[in-house]
């Protein structure tokens, strides 16, 4: 007896020391749409609600110290998703069309214009609304085990998308995205990057102070940063050059913390704290041009100089998720299980695709930079950023179970999911809306050769409130200078007065939609 | 029962949810945003037309912009008024105006004046000379019409010698070395004439008034019309409606008739630059004169020898780069010279080539990105630089040299080489 709390020390001692050095190097890493589902059957039918009573290695996730509430135990899953997401754009007046009168027209220099609008007609893809339809799958597998040591749980788990392993893209949330996908995108339900995902954690519940349980764990990932140098050797042949790609990869990790105590058998609480997690991709390029060197100009020694043409920092955060605090209390009884959890999410510390606050993306930051100088012709609305912080938000999760025979149990479950995203009046389209999810599952519990087995259902119907938005046309920036001139006659352009734009959420939008989620596992208790 | 009514309290409360709809902001008010306001095409010119909203708006510059609207659209359209249309109509409800001598201004000047700026005597006449050789500048700024042509002591316009007004195509290929990224860059300068041919004394006079100036790049291969190539310099109107009257002429030429061939003076022509010495090429100013003795731009500096010639304000001639050089603009001196080395084909058409020689400095541009060391040489294909002459009607006028330069085929048609349109005589 004595050898096994000193084993457990042990390896309670080694698990820290782990984690801790783990600590110092590690970062966010992402999560995709298992933040919302749950990580496994049973977190999809309770509508992920197990923050004081879980019975599945997705507590991982939600409450780690959940691991040694129950008997050991593995399994394999199958989950999909699919969405019904739409964000539908208003008709636009003609005139809000960029001209190709744009490309006759004196509108400053190169300093002064570099986020020159294109043509409308000659943007790569027309504006057109998002319909977010495509379903996603995954398998996965997980498990915990006690190592032989009462009250610890080591856990873990992994999801696997399919057919892909790994898909990003990212997108700018306001004119920029003109010369690309030329959409809305919606920003925090619904597009997800599918990554493969995992979690490492542990737990104890000591054997003479029980009724309290600790937990950790770690979900993983990648980030991964990437340079590339190019060689035009003529400019005249735009489909000739040379390249070499240099890439690194790291893992990439996110703490969980869990606590639960169980004051007495027939009530817990929960607590559960999360680092913020996102997927950090760093890029760079350098260019080497033939015959190009710096332009006479005051420093005539550096006259022959090569000038390469230098693209650096380009920094994207892919499916960022914010930090969360959740506490929650859970009540047994009667073959019953029903238990309630709040999360605060500090949503105000949110990054977009290319590292961007919110509150930053929406002012013109960088034209207003430009527009000082003295033959600039834009006049960029001055915008308050604090008007499109992201908020703070408190989310809520529940489940009812139902133990109705001993081998089988039937779970309700609810969530409601706020909205932090402000009005989208301005420059920015970050597409969000109130969201709210209604869960069903079903366990089976059997025997086979003597082991217990389980088979597990579960199903989500998730549904997005109907949030319409209308663009301020004074937010939004003029993109063929009213004051432009025609480059032979210098004279004034009648058709660049009035509000040019290529912003695609400009006057305005609407998002609504559902979607369906499911799972089915099978496991065995060891 | 308990249970029920909890089921049945949350359904009510999650069918009030589904129903909510949340609103952001305010509709807009199209009014409000800024468009000028139209009733017909007219009220939107230049560069635009009045579209079914009641805004002035603009599609496009020219009918190559339209393929993309054809995408969309489907059909066979052209641009008309700046708005791509199908190719049948009639175009009703043009904006522009019909051309009135009366609307005809000038700007007059003394011979005192031009010779100052080492121009003709007559030089106060240069924006009226489109219009004909017949009209001249009044001193109140209107260009009235003499109802002739002088062509000089006794001599009136002929059907079978030099006398009379003549279209002319005038072509100055170059090649510039210094040019970022590219070896070097070769440039056809393509020039639309009105030239009045008359005798002064033993002389005959060939004076160009110019109607019209182009730049194109070329390889071996091909040659690039304004905007094909991935970034160009183009000659805004300003430049070429601001340069001398040129004066070719010779004290020795043959009797008129086929075959007959003559060679004249050069002429030397200043660009935006005072200088004693038109022979003297070190006299043109160049970037570091500018920079000491022109700066802060517009000096009153009587040391200063550059000057805006083309009136838009800035030092030099001012040429813009489109495409890749994103609409900035360059400013340049230049002293030009040339000659003609004539040919008589018949009596309506004469050919020849244009030995012709610069030195141009760029002092200036928009941006520190277009200002570069050019060395600019003829081109090595002595036949890229030439002369055709059509006789035209004494009271023609640069719309008719337009008209001939637009007909494939025709003399003045644009072609890379001299003799690439086979003479008329050898058909």
């Amino acid at each position: 007896m004595q050898r096994r709390p000193k084993m457990a020390i042990r390896c309670l001692a080694l698990t820290v020391a782990v984690m801790a050095a783990t600590a110092l190097w590690m970062s966010p890493a992402m999560a995709g749409p298992f933040k919302w589902l749950g990580y496994d059957t049973a977190a999809v039918g309770s509508a992920n609600s197990q923050v004081s009573y879980g019975s599945s290695y997705s507590v991982l996730a939600t409450n780690p110290a959940l691991m040694s509430r129950f008997a050991p135990r593995g399994g394999i899953e199958f989950l999909f998703y699919k969405p019904q997401l739409s964000i539908e754009l208003m008709d636009r007046p003609a005139n809000a069309d960029v001209p190709f009168v744009f490309y006759s027209s004196k509108i400053g220099d190169a300093t002064t214009s570099k986020d020159r609008a294109l043509p409308t007609i000659e943007l790569k893809n027309a504006r057109s609304n998002t319909d977010v339809e495509e379903a996603r799958y995954f398998i996965g597998a997980g498990g915990t085990h006690n190592l032989g040591i009462k009250g610890f749980r080591l856990g873990g788990l992994i999801l696997l998308p399919l057919p892909d392993q790994v898909s990003m893209s990212t997108y700018f949330p306001n004119e920029q995205e003109q010369y690309f996908s030329n959409k809305l995108h919606m920003v925090r339900f619904g597009e997800w990057s599918p990554i493969v995902s995992g979690m490492l954690g542990v737990s104890y519940a000591p054997p003479s102070f029980n009724y309290l349980s600790f937990g950790a764990a770690l979900a993983i990932s990648v980030s991964a940063s990437a340079s590339m140098d190019l060689y035009m050797p003529s400019i005249q042949a735009e489909d000739y050059a040379k390249s070499n790609m240099n890439m690194a990869m790291a893992l990439s990790l996110r703490p969980i913390i869990g606590i639960q105590a169980e004051p007495t058998d027939w009530m817990a609480i929960g607590l559960t704290w999360k680092l913020w997690s996102y997927m950090d991709v760093d890029g760079a390029g350098n260019m080497l041009l033939w015959n190009y060197r710096k332009p006479p100009g005051a420093e005539t020694e550096s006259r022959w100089e090569p000038k390469r043409v230098s693209q650096e920092d380009h920094d994207y955060a892919l499916d960022y998720e914010p930090m969360e605090l959740t506490l929650g209390i859970g009540f047994d009884f009667s073959g019953w299980e029903i238990q309630a959890a709040v999360t605060w999410n500090h949503w105000s510390a949110y990054l977009n695709n290319h590292h961007e606050s919110p509150q930053d993306s929406a002012q013109y930051l960088d034209v207003i930079a430009d527009s000082e100088a003295e033959d600039s012709m834009y006049t960029p609305p001055v915008i308050d950023g604090d008007d499109y912080k992201f908020k703070e938000t408190f989310s809520v999760t529940a489940s009812a179970s139902w133990q109705y025979v001993d081998w089988a149990k039937t779970t309700l479950g609810f969530g409601y999911y706020p909205s932090p995203v402000p009005a989208q009046d301005g420059r920015t389209s970050y597409v969000d809306s109130d969201v709210m999810n209604f869960a069903l599952g079903q366990r089976f519990d059997f025997k086979l050769f003597g082991s217990k087995f389980y088979t597990q259902l579960g199903l989500q119907f998730w549904y997005m409130t109907e949030r319409v938005t209308y663009k301020d046309p004074s937010k939004i920036i003029d993109e063929f200078p009213d004051e432009a001139e025609h480059i032979f006659e210098g004279t004034a352009v009648p058709s660049a007065k009035g509000l040019q734009t290529n912003n695609p959420g400009f006057p305005g939008y609407t998002v609504s939609g559902w979607m369906i989620a499911g799972a089915a596992n099978v496991g065995m208790e060891f | 029962m308990k249970r029920l009514h909890l089921i049945i309290i949350t359904s009510l409360l999650a069918l009030l949810a589904f129903g909510c709809t949340t609103t952001d902001g305010e509709e807009y008010d199209p009014s409000k945003l800024g468009y000028t306001t139209c009733e017909r095409n007219r009220d939107c010119q230049p560069y635009g037309f009045c579209n079914d909203d009641g805004f002035c708006a603009s599609e496009c510059r020219e009918t190559a912009d339209c393929w993309l609207f054809e995408q969309q659209r489907g059909g066979d359209l052209v641009c008309l008024n700046y708005q791509c249309v199908e190719f049948s109509t009639d175009g009703d409800d043009d904006g522009t105006d019909d051309d009135s001598p009366l609307d005809w201004t000038c700007r007059p000047k003394t011979p005192e004046e031009c010779e100052t700026m080492h121009w003709l005597p007559f030089c106060g006449d240069r924006d009226c000379l489109d219009h004909g050789w017949q009209y001249s500048c009044s001193s109140s700024g209107q260009c009235i019409s003499d109802d002739s042509v002088d062509f000089g002591e006794g001599q009136s316009a002929t059907t079978d010698d030099y006398y009379g007004v003549w279209g002319t195509l005038f072509t100055t290929a170059a090649r510039s070395e210094g040019v970022p990224l590219v070896p070097y860059q070769d440039t056809v300068t393509i020039h639309l004439l009105l030239t009045r041919v008359s005798k002064q004394g033993d002389q005959t006079v060939f004076h160009s008034n110019m109607c019209y100036m182009e730049m194109r790049n070329f390889t071996e291969d091909e040659v690039f019309a304004v905007g094909e190539d991935i970034g160009q310099l183009i000659i805004p109107p300003p430049y070429y409606e601001n340069v001398s009257t040129l004066e070719h002429k010779t004290a020795s030429i043959a009797p008129y008739a086929p075959g007959a061939t003559f060679e004249t003076d050069t002429f030397h022509e200043p660009r935006s630059v005072l200088v004693d010495d038109l022979t003297d090429d070190d006299e043109v100013p160049d970037r570091t004169h500018y920079e000491e003795l022109c700066t802060p731009w517009p000096t009153s500096s009587e040391d200063c020898r550059i000057t805006d010639q083309d009136g838009d304000g800035l030092p030099g001639m001012t040429n813009v780069g489109i495409g890749a050089l994103n609409n900035q603009s360059t400013y340049s001196t230049q002293m030009w010279h040339s000659k003609l080395e004539g040919t008589v084909v018949d009596n309506d058409h004469i050919r020849g080539f244009v030995p012709n020689w610069n030195r141009q400095y760029q002092i200036g541009g928009s941006n520190p990105n277009m200002v570069y060391d050019l060395v600019v040489q003829m081109h090595p294909d002595v036949d890229r630089s030439y002369f055709r002459m059509v006789r035209m009607d004494e009271f023609a006028d640069c719309d008719d040299v337009w008209a001939a330069y637009e007909e494939e085929g025709n003399w003045l048609y644009f072609t890379p080489f001299l003799g690439d349109i086979e003479d008329p005589t050898a058909k």
